[in-house]
């Protein structure tokens, strides 16, 4: 633990307190806006570190990383538009507690959520990292695909109102994550010779769509404001302290997002999604009020998300595997300001790797103490008059859709998922189940072809390495509950009419 | 004239959704083996799934347990789903700043919002927001239109 104490001395500078400052309002802001996210907020702010000092541009690049994304709560909280991806869980109660007018509440159990879940990432980062990396180089393409299918399986939980439409609802979103080339054998699927498609539909203008085009046309037959006739609450020390009474939440929560964040891939979206719906299935008596405003609702994906960025550093510094967008732009600064991934860092870089950790810890205070300072005048946005608001979130989730790569389709892409999700929602398919799906299908299909090409075109792979066996077996308990837990329900409703 | 969703419009779309799957399906025999193994087992099983959706659906129509009348949509549906076509093709006509404008300002009155000043400060401070983040800060090179 000497790279934290070297770490220690190098962030108590005036010089480093302004930068983790600067870092993270950078964050926030870039991580509010829709389709921004950590790997842009990073890449774009990447050019100005270059005349810095090694240790401040560390710790810029990561109280940014941070930053961004608790920033993508703020939309997600406020208008119901999440500003990353793994932001989409959050919106599912913290807008049902805006509505409520307790949108400072809401933004209080966030910023704390998010700040106790990357604060216990960052130190199983510190502490167990080389532990963590030896297990992730036991993940090879079976098991990536088996964790791939326990992260679908969780679809059996989240369908807790109809599980055929919300399994159909999986299955469509697989369908759609199979569009463009594949990735393995280079085949062109579904495109329809349609350029355009070649690369698939892209996961934020589509994730944009269904949350904050559904929002618009739902917000267009409302009069009014989103928080209704009454006022807008302060809150958020109240919020923030709220948070801290779902211990057991915010440590379960954020162990998720650890250790989503150390498998390649899985990422932010998926831990916060899965840690949401964990909660829900623990919450029992309360499973009910979930999605109308729920504190431990909040808590729960937020301290995932946050916690993701400590696990997603794991393979990043120890393997030099980035996992994300975010972790490669990321490792690319890293590289430039002399850290070179590897078993030997934590030896012979102590001090720049302690000074990271250090500043990412700092970055998680530092956005507690903004959002105390900035939550009520950035919580006004719900008194705006919604036939205002409908036209900013619209322009803004145009923005951001073309903003990812410059292209109007992306646009037309965002605007149609929409329209697709209002209907989903009128017809009682589930947003989530599709969204979780479509996420994880790429994953899925590169670990399972993957693993058949190692195999030699042999399925036993999947059975005969102990951690994929176990994943599987997993799957299959996690399907089977579900099907007994709908079927019970079923006679329930059943014997209730025939009563 | 409003809008309304028929009162079986639910098992409608299952059909739509059924059909289209089943095309996707038809589609895969044109790969490869291993590009089309997972399309087929998920799209297989995905219409049988969806069959058994619309079995049900009409056994429960039969019963009588579904919605009785169709729904009238509310016109702000109406005019939010017009304007977001006319939306983008104002944006290649004029480009991506102006056509915004026009949306920031205009849909609001449309929609019914008859106080002048919050729209106009209200909209102005989104627009100068959006331009001021994505066009100046993050150089996001917005089509310029035909007219630009």
């Amino acid at each position: 633990m000497d790279f934290l104490v070297a770490g220690l001395s190098n962030v108590f500078t005036f010089e480093s307190l302004l930068a983790v400052l600067i870092g993270t309002l950078i964050g926030i802001i870039m991580g509010a806006l829709p389709g921004v996210g950590p790997a842009l907020a990073i890449a774009l702010t990447l050019p100005f570190t270059f005349g810095m000092a090694p240790e401040t541009s560390l710790i810029l690049l990561g109280s940014i990383f941070s930053g961004s994304v608790y920033g993508g709560s703020i939309s997600a909280i406020l208008i119901n538009t999440p500003g990353t991806p793994g932001n989409a869980a959050t919106s599912f109660d913290g807008y049902p507690m805006t509505r409520k007018g307790e949108g400072g509440i809401a933004l209080g159990i966030s910023a704390m959520s998010s700040a106790i879940g990357g604060i216990i990432s960052i130190l199983v980062l510190s502490f167990f990292s080389p532990l963590l990396a030896n297990i992730a180089v036991h993940f090879g393409a079976a098991e990536q695909c088996m964790l791939g299918l326990l992260g679908l399986s969780v679809v059996s939980l989240a369908a807790d109102n109809d599980f055929l439409k919300g399994w159909i609802s999986a299955g469509l979103g697989l369908m759609l994550s199979m569009v463009g080339f594949d990735l393995v054998t280079g085949e062109e699927r579904f495109t329809f010779g349609w350029d355009y498609l070649y690369d698939g539909l892209q996961f934020i203008p589509l994730m944009v769509g269904l949350f904050a085009i559904t929002q618009v046309l739902t917000l267009a037959q409302m009069k009014g404001t989103i928080s209704g006739p009454g006022h807008v609450s302060g809150g958020f020390l109240k919020g923030a302290l709220s948070a801290l009474k779902y211990r057991i939440t915010l440590i379960r929560s954020a162990l998720i997002g650890v250790m989503f964040g150390t498998v390649p891939a899985l990422g932010l979206d998926a831990a916060a999604f899965f840690a949401y719906i964990t909660e829900k299935r623990s919450a029992k008596k309360e499973a009910k009020s979930f999605g109308k405003g729920l504190h431990r609702a909040v808590v729960a994906p937020e301290a995932a998300n946050n916690a993701v960025v400590g696990g997603s550093l794991i393979p990043t510094l120890a393997l030099g595997i980035p996992g994300s967008a975010a972790t490669a732009v990321l490792l690319g600064g890293l590289i430039i300001v002399g850290i070179t991934p590897g078993s030997k860092l934590f030896t012979e870089q102590a001090g720049m790797v302690g000074t990271f950790f250090v500043a990412m810890l700092f970055a998680q205070i530092a956005f507690l103490l903004m959002g105390l300072l900035f939550a009520r005048p950035i919580s006004k946005i719900v008194t705006l008059p919604n036939e205002i608001l409908l036209s900013g979130i619209l322009i803004l989730a145009t923005a951001g859709s073309f903003a990812i790569r410059n292209s109007l389709m992306d646009v037309i892409v965002c605007l149609t998922f929409g329209v697709i999700g209002y209907i989903f929602i009128k017809t009682n398919f589930n947003i989530v189940c599709f969204v979780l799906a479509f996420l994880l299908g790429p994953i899925i299909e590169t670990g399972f072809q993957r693993a058949l090409v190692v195999s030699g075109g042999s399925y036993s792979i999947f059975f005969t390495r102990p951690i994929s066996l176990v994943l599987f077996v997993l799957v299959v308990l996690m399907i089977l509950y579900g099907v007994i837990r709908s079927r019970k329900k079923d006679n329930n409703v059943d014997s209730s009419l025939n009563m | 004239m409003h809008i309304s969703i028929p009162k079986n419009s639910p098992l409608m779309f299952s059909i739509i959704l059924f059909i289209s799957v089943v095309s996707m399906v038809f589609m895969t025999t044109q790969y490869n083996s291993e590009a089309r193994l997972l399309p087929q087992l998920v799209g297989g099983t995905l219409s049988i799934l969806l069959l058994v959706d619309i079995v049900k659906q009409m056994k429960a129509t039969k019963k009588g347990e579904t919605q009785k009348s169709k729904t009238v949509l509310h016109p702000g549906f109406e005019k939010v789903l017009i304007a977001m076509p006319v939306y983008i093709v104002l944006v290649s006509i004029l480009g991506f700043l102006l056509a915004s404008a026009i949306l920031i300002f205009g849909l609001p009155v449309w929609l019914g919002k008859r106080e002048k000043t919050p729209i106009i400060v209200l909209g102005s401070i989104i627009w100068v927001v959006v331009f001021v983040m994505f066009d100046v800060i993050l150089n996001v090179p917005f089509p310029q239109g035909i007219l630009g």
